[in-house]
């Protein structure tokens, strides 16, 4: 038995000297060929294997005691093949030790915009540099998006590591679908993407094609009410008017929409609101009164975005002229007191406000001008103050009373514009003729000037009555102040 | 029946005033006719003093007016009696227009002789001017330096050509006509009180509250 183990030996040891042989004859190896390719010093062939080099973590690798240029290992930290160059490990598709190599993540991949309780999205984008000296990461965004859809990043330039906000925000105006967002970081000649797919859902679509008056939103396109939050997109057309017969009603109301909705308007036509009626005549103990105030074009109960770029008319309600007036017991030599009223009417504002008239009667002397009413349209004006300028003779007896008064009504404002205060006074000229002996004698020459100020103007409408919620001007913000513009006037606040 | 008892009521009037020389005091009635008015007006003369009551009515209601010519201001002192209120008020003279048609430019006064009025032996005095003429009566025993009041009667015919004629008196009747003769105005005396009038006639009295206070602009 030892015998048999002695031969087997001496053969395994007289083949592998006959293999070394040939090795030695070619100086090189082969493994699965037996004839390696003579400019390789180890040939490997296989069409069931793999050449597997030692798999070693960063840490192992970077344990390796003076690792000669050119050694070559697996990196199972980053899965990539790694060697040695004498002054670092490279990536095998670096070009040097310097090349940039990050990592880059996004907190989510795909995201929705609502526009009824949201109008953005955050994504966070992370990005970690993982070789190569530290070096700054640039982010850039490649948005295939409909208009009235924004983005923007809150850090677009990292160095080595960090994080960076992909804020993205819809408009309500915006087409809705879903679209793809790419979030490019390029480091050195270092390309990396991620891609982020956004959804905008839809909302309600209300179109005006014809003239509307007193628009109540919800009731009119039969929208949901309370409960159900919608946005909704109210488009004018053209040519439209909405307007208003009245000043205590907006030109347009959101009806029963509930309250956390989201109202986009937009605006081609034209919104005009109510003028203020000129004030009327005072009563005998007042000296007139307040013209009264514009109408609303919008008053908000939702949410609300008004693009602002669509050369449309919003024009609130002038106010409306303030009247004049002196009711004053008057004392005539001869004849006596007499209770005279003197008044002019404030203007309507635009648009169509109506003149204020004469509440007086019943006293003896009533001189009284009423004042105009404004005009409609776009280009509607505010009606003037009645005037009184002229002479107005009463005999009695022997005895002619001069009365000259002189002044006007406020003028009626035109769109959201104040009305005007209005002044007055009156002028006495009492004479008496006796053909003989004497003639003709000046008894009473006498100007009555309350030197007050007369009620004012009435004050305009608001283009938009907030009421505490919030407006987004699209594209370009409306701050809460007084409009008096082509497009814009009135009030917003 | 009423017409002859008032004539023969003016004519004893008259009469007993003719017994009179010299008046100084009477209250005289006098109806004026011309342009738009047609009322009465009553003199009051005391020495040289004059004061005069228009009345008329309006809507049922009696007007008085006494204006008392202040030579010294230049004033009428003016007390209105209306059915609700006693007022006060004054006018300048300088403010006087001459009734419309009034032509101070006299072309001719002529002396017309005496005649009696009612019984009231009168100084007839003819005033023409280019388009009108005027018969005035003057009673001359009326002593009332009645020309020295220019300044306020600034349409009396009779006055300028008292004036003219540095004649005293009053006139007790005037009648002015056009080229075609229409009566332009017509005064007729129908009583003449003699020692009738009050010194208080011409005071001013505290019951008429000054129109100044009436029309004070009240504050609001």
């Amino acid at each position: 038995m030892r015998n048999k183990t002695i031969y087997t030996l001496a053969i395994a040891i007289i083949t592998s000297l006959y293999a070394l042989s040939i090795k030695a004859q070619t100086n090189n190896v082969g493994i699965g060929t037996l004839t390696p390719d003579p400019s390789a010093i180890l040939h490997l062939e296989a069409t069931k294997q793999g050449f597997l080099p030692p798999c070693l973590t960063t840490q192992q690798r970077d344990s390796i005691i003076n690792p000669h240029m050119g050694l070559l290992i697996f990196n199972t930290v980053d899965s990539v093949l790694q060697y040695y160059t004498g002054y670092c490990w490279m990536y095998v598709f670096q070009e040097n030790c310097d090349d940039c190599i990050f990592d880059m993540y996004l907190s989510d991949t795909a995201g929705t915009i609502n526009r009824t309780t949201t109008d953005s999205v955050i994504v966070t984008v992370t990005v970690q540099q993982i070789s190569g000296t530290g070096q700054a990461i640039g982010l850039f965004i490649l948005a295939n998006v409909p208009n009235g859809v924004t983005t923007h990043l809150t850090n677009p330039i990292i160095n080595y590591s960090g994080s960076s906000d992909l804020i993205i925000n819809s408009t309500v105006f915006a087409t809705p679908g879903v679209y793809p967002i790419a979030i490019q970081g390029i480091c050195g000649s270092i390309v990396k993407f991620k891609l982020y797919q956004l959804t905008i859902t839809p909302c309600y679509v209300v179109n005006i094609t014809s003239p509307t008056t007193n628009y109540n939103l919800q009731q009119a396109a039969n929208l949901p009410g309370p409960g159900n939050p919608i946005c909704v997109v109210m488009t004018v057309y053209p040519g439209v008017e909405m307007k208003s017969d009245t000043t205590t009603k907006p030109v347009v109301t959101f009806g029963n929409l509930d309250l956390q909705s989201h109202v986009g308007i937009i605006n081609y036509g034209a919104m005009l609101a109510r003028g203020g009626n000129g004030a009327v005549g005072g009563t005998f103990s007042t000296f007139g009164n307040p013209g009264n105030p514009g109408g609303d074009v919008v008053n908000m109960t939702t949410r609300m975005s008004l693009m602002t770029n669509t050369f449309g008319y919003h024009y609130a309600g002038g106010g409306g002229g303030g009247s004049v007036g002196i009711g004053y017991p008057i004392t005539i030599p001869i004849l006596g007191t007499f209770n005279i009223a003197v008044g002019c009417g404030g203007g309507g504002a635009a648009a169509l406000g109506h003149g204020g008239n004469s509440i007086l009667g019943g006293l003896q002397i009533n001189i009284f001008a009423a004042g105009h009413d404004a005009t409609g349209g776009v280009m509607g004006q505010g009606g003037a103050g009645g005037i009184l300028n002229y002479a107005i003779n009463v005999p009695i007896g022997p005895v002619n009373a001069t009365i000259t008064p002189g002044g006007a009504g406020g003028n009626g404002g035109g769109y959201g514009e104040f009305g005007t205060m209005g002044s007055l006074f009156v002028h006495f000229l009492v004479t008496v003729t006796l053909p003989w002996p004497i003639g003709t004698i000046t008894v009473l020459n006498y100007t009555y000037n309350p030197n007050i100020n007369f009620p004012p103007g009435g004050t305009p409408g608001h283009m938009i009555k907030r009421n505490g919620f919030p407006l987004i001007g699209v594209p370009l913000m409306l701050p809460d102040q007084f409009y008096q513009s082509s497009y814009y006037k009135g009030y917003v606040n | 029946m009423k017409k002859t008892f008032f004539l023969i009521f003016c004519f004893i009037s008259i009469i007993g005033f003719l017994s009179a020389q010299n008046i100084s005091n009477a209250t005289l009635k006098t109806t004026v006719k011309g342009g738009n008015f047609d009322g009465q007006i009553t003199w009051f003369l005391k020495g040289d003093k004059i004061a005069f009551d228009v009345q008329f009515t309006n809507e049922g209601k009696q007007y008085t007016t006494r204006y008392i010519p202040d030579r010294t201001k230049g004033i009428f002192h003016i007390l209105s009696t209306t059915p609700d209120s006693k007022i006060y008020s004054t006018a300048e003279a300088k403010l006087i227009e001459p009734t419309p048609g009034f032509d101070r430019n006299i072309i001719s006064v002529e002396q017309a002789g005496d005649e009696v009025i009612s019984g009231i032996n009168c100084k007839k005095i003819i005033v023409k001017t280019a388009g009108s003429v005027t018969e005035c009566f003057i009673d001359p025993t009326i002593n009332v330096n009645y020309t020295s009041y220019e300044s306020f009667f600034r349409s009396d015919y009779a006055l300028l050509a008292m004036k003219e004629l540095k004649m005293n008196g009053f006139p007790i009747a005037v009648k002015t006509v056009d080229l075609e003769g229409k009566v332009l105005t017509e005064v007729q005396t129908l009583n003449i009180q003699a020692n009738s009038v009050n010194d208080n006639v011409f005071n001013i009295s505290k019951d008429y509250k000054p129109i100044e206070q009436l029309n004070k602009p009240e504050k609001k």
